[in-house]
């Protein structure tokens, strides 16, 4: 019982930094422009070195926030936190875009919001930054022929399919792949979970062995993807076309284990969003195109281009400009 | 005795089934050793939670020390150039502190374990997240040697045993000894079955208690290594709820969580059974969205027919 004052003192001293630090940073969040992501992977670091870009040119400040379980849930809390401490702007990739609507229209009347990544077209937002998700879908499935010219089985692998970016992709390739020899037989979910996604794709190697090409559409699986055909020792058998740009993506391209990857340009989300916000809050209201998207584009990246696309990438992220 | 002889039939059972129906796909090479290597991954931890199930317990922070660890162990080496010979000890040194901390805040402050280490657990995810700012952090081809103790196999002519079964077997021959063969293993028992009598013999039972959270957490830090060591690029998603499989696998392998009864082999034959049900599930083609209630039903069969032998037995409680 002579511990309870000292637990006491210790719940006083603990509550009492908390407030004040919270205190402290009230104001300042005002002015800021909040970058939200939808889950933790490396792909964010690249556009993180974008918004620093922004940042540093327009000598404004940026906060990052990634919801780390990838939930949409996570996601609108984050949101909801964000808009009770205020900002000046906010570029999110929605997790759930049907079911946000409301909550980004209600962020709509007290700051700006753009989306960045995913869209979510039926809300209020300003204007949505980043890669044309079908299009780019189409172009998975341009190297997903390429890959296997004479056709065959194929899986899909990504980690939730409530995002609207992975909905347009598959909607993407189902759409290039009309009338081909290729057949998507099915898509494997993990939940965001690294290991899940190695291993679910260890299981189709093994469980169905008449599938010769595996597809990666969240930037992660692509390396998951390479690692788990390596240890099975189907390298040229089994073909990998996948998203992004991760190290591990690169460099299994190199070693020739993936045939190719459409690599979005995160680095264009993170410096044109905080751009754009930028401008819209303070009036310049022509940075919105007609149609409310900004299309960043892809690069495919195959083994012929992957060395120069990569140098040029590490340029990129690398933090003196 | 005869429970885990059940288990082993169980399990022998599904093997033989899934031979039966998918001989190729189940029993190649290939698959044997993922098999083996969840398997091995998922009883190492399991065997640690075990321990602290007989003593009454219970520790809900396995995953996410798993991650933090794993995590912990990667940025060492990626961001400090720590080689892994040192980082490794490091991370283990510091996964088995913290079970020593779980242990003193249990015994000494009389907090339920069940509230110290669901704090721990959401701490260790908060605390996987500023890491690398919530980011992943890439192994790259830099650490062969490291990434192999999680992907890696010791061939054996056409066979390829997984590097996490022998590490899993020495865990299981130390654990085997200690809970069978020595004091402590009996006062781990005895502290479950009856705490207070336990006391009462002359047991420090709190020194007890807190061995078993201290080889939990010691556990799951072998654990996050190697699954930093099976993955790419670890980051704070991985080992999240996987203190549920933990726990399950123990349950389902014997341990009873009210204390005082479980075996290592039975755990190590519950997280066999919990990985052969997921490998054979999607082997037969049944999509991975069937997988948790079936995992799900399996345990509450288990739990009801052992409930039913035991009333069948002792019909006189």
């Amino acid at each position: 019982m002579t511990q309870r004052p000292i637990l006491l003192a210790l719940a006083f001293v603990l509550l009492g930094t908390v407030s004040f630090s919270a205190c402290g940073q009230e104001d300042a969040h005002q002015n800021d422009y909040v970058f939200i992501t939808n889950n933790a992977t490396d792909f964010w670091n690249i556009a993180e070195a974008g918004v620093r870009k922004a940042e540093k040119e327009l000598g404004i400040r940026c906060v990052m926030e990634r919801p780390t379980t990838g939930t949409a849930h996570e996601q609108q809390r984050i949101l909801e936190n964000v808009l009770v401490r205020g900002c000046a702007g906010i570029a999110i990739s929605p997790k759930d875009p049907p079911n946000m609507v409301d909550l980004l229209n209600n962020a709509c009347k007290q700051t700006i919001v753009i989306c960045q990544d995913s869209d979510a077209p039926e809300s209020k937002r300003r204007v949505y930054v980043g890669t044309d998700n079908f299009t780019a879908g189409k172009a998975l499935g341009t190297l997903m022929k390429e890959a296997m010219p004479e056709g065959g089985k194929a899986i899909l692998f990504v980690g939730t399919l409530d995002a609207q970016n992975a909905i347009d992709r598959e909607a993407g390739i189902r759409e290039e792949l009309k009338g081909s020899n290729i057949k998507v037989l099915e898509t494997r979910l993990d939940h965001s979970d690294e290991s899940r996604a190695k291993s679910n794709a260890e299981a189709i190697i093994t469980g169905q062995p008449d599938v010769k090409l595996l597809v990666g559409l969240w930037a992660y699986n692509g390396p998951a993807i390479a690692e788990a055909v390596e240890e099975a020792n189907k390298v040229g058998q089994i073909k990998i076309a996948c998203f992004d740009n991760l190290d591990g993506t690169l460099s299994a391209i190199q070693k020739g284990i993936i045939y190719g990857t459409v690599a979005q340009r995160p680095y264009e989300f993170g410096y044109q969003s905080i751009k754009i916000l930028h401008a819209l809050n303070n009036g310049d209201e022509s940075v919105i195109p007609a149609g409310g998207v900004v299309d960043t584009g892809v690069d495919l990246v195959r083994e012929d281009n992957v060395d120069t696309y990569w140098n040029d990438l590490k340029k990129k992220k690398a933090p003196s400009e | 005795m005869r429970k885990t002889l059940g288990l082993l039939l169980l399990l022998v059972g599904m093997f033989a089934l899934l031979l039966v129906l998918r001989l190729d796909q189940f029993g190649s090479n290939y698959n044997q050793a993922n098999l083996w290597r969840h398997i091995s991954l998922l009883a190492i931890f399991a065997i640690g939670e075990g321990f602290v199930i007989i003593t009454g317990g219970i520790d809900l922070s396995v995953g996410s020390l798993i991650g933090f660890t794993g995590m912990l162990c990667a940025s060492l080496m990626v961001f400090l150039d720590i080689p892994p010979i040192l980082a490794i000890p490091a991370v283990l040194t510091f996964s088995t502190l913290v079970g020593l901390a779980h242990g003193q805040l249990i015994t000494r402050l009389k907090i339920p374990p069940f509230l110290v280490t669901l704090s721990s657990m959401m701490f260790f995810q908060g605390m996987s997240m500023l890491i690398n700012n919530n980011g992943r952090i890439p192994l790259g081809p830099d650490f062969p040697g490291f990434r192999s103790l999680g992907r890696g196999g010791l061939a054996l002519g056409e066979l390829r045993i997984p590097v996490p079964f022998l590490i899993l077997l020495g865990v299981v021959g130390i654990a085997y000894f200690l809970l069978n063969r020595t004091v402590l293993g009996q006062y781990l028992l005895a502290v479950g079955s009856n705490e207070e009598a336990a006391r009462y013999s002359g047991i420090h039972t709190d020194r007890v208690k807190r061995f078993a959270y201290m080889a939990s957490s010691f556990l799951a830090g072998v654990a996050g290594i190697l699954y930093a060591g099976y993955l790419p690029s670890p980051g704070p998603t991985v080992g999240q709820t996987y203190e549920l499989y933990a726990i399950a696998a123990a349950v389902l392998g014997g341990c009873s969580l009210t204390g005082g009864e479980g075996s290592v082999i039975g755990i190590v034959i519950g997280a066999a059974i919990m990985q052969t049900l997921i490998n054979g599930t999607n082997l037969l083609g049944i999509s991975s969205n069937h997988e948790k209630w079936i995992i799900g039903a399996v345990i509450l069969i288990a739990a009801i027919l052992d409930m039913t032998i035991k009333r069948v037995r002792r019909p006189e409680t």
